[in-house]
């Protein structure tokens, strides 16, 4: 089944087969199979905060139009609407960085959670003992996103890929690259 | 205690407070910008994509944004 996969990115990135992406431990040979991110519709709160942020601020704006001068009215706009967009960019930054890479020889989860932040584990796919998916309640039923849970041997840290897209297809894959390490 | 009250009615109070909620929240802002800027070289590092000059010049664009904040806070209002 791996090797019929084509190169595809699908729902906005976030379900990407065999992607022209490099990671920094990417080892001599290893290529990635694929690349999950979280469901887009999971990242919608983030995104009607700001729009919500947005209109406040348009609201505040006719009090403030008459009792503050043009200068001071124009620094508060500015200063409010670039802290909202830089919230909004730092949220898109967690979701398109925040990835699990799964390669033709070991599962990679990437969390970039908060602001300097980073925690990457691995498994090499010969460790992995149990793969299981699970995708709860009717959003993520009707729109097909839900977690995987990788169980690795030993003291190795398991790995938990969340509201990923497509996740029975993603355990698919990672079984089948299991049964091909043996 | 006239001149705190005409101090207090002239509208002043509310001038220098912005003022300094302006200049303390733009230095908070271009410090917050280079801390972004610093995670978005980790992420790129960590994953390389084709397009990342363009993630790394928005993150340098806030920067770029944070000093404009300084700078309109401490000479407009």
């Amino acid at each position: 089944m791996v090797k019929e996969l084509e190169t595809s990115h699908k729902l906005f990135h976030s379900f990407c087969l065999r992607p022209n992406i490099h990671f920094s431990a990417q080892e001599e040979g290893e290529k990635i199979i694929l690349i999950v991110r979280s469901h887009p519709l999971t990242q919608l709160s983030w995104i009607a905060n700001g729009v919500i942020l947005f209109i406040v601020l348009i609201t505040i704006d006719f009090v403030l139009y008459n009792s503050t001068t043009i200068a001071q009215f124009i620094m508060i706009n500015f200063l409010s609407v670039i802290m909202i967009l830089s919230y909004l960019w730092f949220n898109f930054l967690a979701y398109y960085f925040n990835v699990g890479i799964i390669t033709d020889k070991r599962v990679i989860d990437v969390d970039f959670n908060s602001i300097l932040y980073r925690e990457i584990n691995e498994a090499q796919l010969n460790k992995i003992e149990d793969v299981t998916s699970k995708s709860s309640g009717y959003i993520a039923s009707v729109f097909d996103y839900g977690d995987i849970f990788i169980q690795t041997a030993g003291t190795i840290a398991n790995i938990e890929l969340i509201k990923v897209p497509k996740p029975t297809q993603a355990e698919r894959i990672i079984s089948d690259m299991m049964e091909k390490h043996g | 205690m006239v001149e705190i009250t005409n101090f207090l009615n002239s509208g002043n109070l509310i001038n220098i407070f912005i003022k300094v909620f302006s200049i303390t929240l733009s230095f908070l802002y271009f410090i917050y910008a280079l801390v972004i800027y610093n995670q978005t070289k980790i992420m790129t590092k960590t994953l390389m994509l084709d397009y990342k000059n363009i993630v790394l010049a928005i993150s340098y664009f806030h920067i770029i944004l944070g000093i404009l904040l300084i700078l309109m806070s401490f000479i407009i209002i």
